[in-house]
């Protein structure tokens, strides 16, 4: 299980990949699991079937009752270039690849002594949201910090850009702390662009707006963290939706369906204190949401009365770099160090398992001491290998059946 | 001296009572899950992201002796 709330954080060179990642063999002793992709989902004969990651191997599981908490994708909009070359910040492999990409823009640029591309290091991030400020506050913070390595680049070398098309950062957390945002990366020199959209990312330069006023920015990176969309198996699934979220009861259950629930970011389940609308797809609401489906699942068991999904957010948090946060909690607005001190303490105790808890505060300690660990992990061997590994077991014919 | 009396077996009583409908509801469920009445009962969970990883151990901790998968 990845906690992606921490995922910047790695792209950053803040944390350990592997600390923020945990087994679910070793978080729930009792489990049985299947590691796989789904590949689709048939609530008519309740099967579901499943193909495993390296070959393929397909197997069909049947169930009584079910759970679909398939999280959801980047969507891209079909905007020309966005999705073959930006960068995505949804699972471990992005962090790598965005970390890989900074140091390999820093490492070009230092070669060339400064003078080759300036869009090498002009970053682009789209999306206003959480995951798109966190990042691009973990990024000005590992560029200004990494150029100190590079004898031929300077700090103002480096141009930031966050893209959103809103009209406030942040929306979730209230208009004054969306400003406080925008102010303090400013700041730090981040480019901030509101009420504007990507339209296209070709030949180095990302094109934003439409119309008479368009243009285009020149950039090497483009990090797309504007949209989501539920999973491929969600899509094509037979029940109600809406916006492509499987639409629920307030039970969490579908309405045709029963014994099938969903729950997480491809659930739309109506929220009771905002008539008309849904629980917004974030961590938070999933948590419960999953807690709660268990109860419902047992309550339907024993032909008891299932509860309603009722939950009021507490509270919402982000980090902005350079140790700086913003807070909501119940209603309370603050911004500052308090807040990024808040963040750290609210989502240690909320990353599973105590050992994972002691890696990441050690790590945070020791990036308060030693600076930011400046490492390249290079994903294009891992990948060359297992391509050559599924190829020798392809030929040698002798996997074992699952 | 007969009131903190009273009350003491009120409490007992009322322990005693959560505490044998805790075992007869976990009685109950795993009776419907181990498939005591008929076959065993599948309980799937798509997805080990947030949502899924706390339905599973939700799932684990409300039904006794279960095995998820």
């Amino acid at each position: 299980m990845l906690f992606t709330s921490l995922l910047h954080e790695v792209a950053a060179s803040d944390l350990d990949a592997a600390d923020i990642v945990n087994p679910l063999h070793r978080l729930v002793c009792r489990a049985k699991f299947f590691s796989g992709e789904v590949r689709q989902v048939d609530l008519e004969h309740k099967t579901v079937l499943v193909s495993e990651g390296t070959d393929g191997e397909q197997r069909t599981f049947d169930y009584d009752y079910l759970v679909i908490g398939l999280g959801s994708e980047s969507n891209f909009y079909n905007l020309p270039g966005v999705e073959e070359n930006s960068i995505t910040m949804k699972c471990l492999e992005d962090a790598f690849v965005l970390r890989n990409h900074m140091i390999n823009q820093l490492e070009a640029a230092d070669f060339d002594r400064g003078k080759g591309d300036p869009a090498a290091l002009s970053f682009v991030v789209c999306g206003g949201g959480f995951s798109g400020v966190e990042t691009i506050g973990a990024m000005s913070d590992f560029l200004r910090d990494a150029t100190e390595f590079y004898p031929n680049l300077r700090r103002d070398m480096i141009k930031l850009t966050l893209v959103h098309a809103g009209e406030q950062l942040l929306p979730e957390l209230g208009g004054k702390l969306g400003e406080y945002a925008v102010e303090k990366l400013r700041e730090r020199g981040v480019e901030v662009i509101l009420n504007t959209a990507v339209s296209a990312f070709a030949n180095g330069r990302v094109h934003i707006g439409t119309g008479d006023t368009s243009c285009s920015i020149p950039a090497g990176t483009l990090v797309w963290t504007a949209g989501v969309k539920p999973a491929v198996a969600v899509q094509d699934l037979a029940a109600k939706k809406t916006k492509g979220r499987l639409l629920t009861l307030p039970t969490l259950e579908l309405p045709d369906w029963t014994g099938v629930y969903a729950v997480g970011d491809c659930a739309a389940i109506p929220d009771p204190y905002h008539p008309g609308k849904f629980y917004g797809p974030t961590a938070q609401n999933a948590v419960r949401q999953g807690e709660l489906v268990a109860q419902n699942i047992v309550a339907a068991i024993l032909g008891r009365k299932q509860r309603p999904f009722r939950y009021r957010v507490l509270g919402q948090l982000a980090a902005i770099g350079q140790r700086r946060g913003i807070a909501n909690i119940l209603g309370l607005q603050f911004s500052g160090f308090a807040a990024w001190w808040l963040w750290r303490t609210v989502y240690l105790y909320k990353l599973p398992g105590l050992q994972k808890k002691v890696r990441v505060g050690f790590d945070w300690t020791l990036d308060a001491i030693f600076g930011k660990d400046l490492v390249q992990l290079r994903t294009s061997r891992i990948a060359n290998l297992q391509r050559r590994l599924a190829r020798t077991q392809g030929t040698a014919g002798n996997r074992p059946a699952a | 001296m007969i009131r903190s009396l009273i009350f003491g077996t009120g409490v007992g009583i009322a322990l005693g009572a959560a505490g044998a409908s805790l075992l007869h509801r976990n009685q109950r469920v795993r009776s419907a899950t181990n498939g005591d009445h008929g076959r065993r009962l599948r309980i799937l969970i798509l997805g080990g992201g947030f949502a899924g990883y706390y339905a599973l151990r939700s799932t684990s901790a409300e039904i006794p002796g279960s095995k998820s998968r």
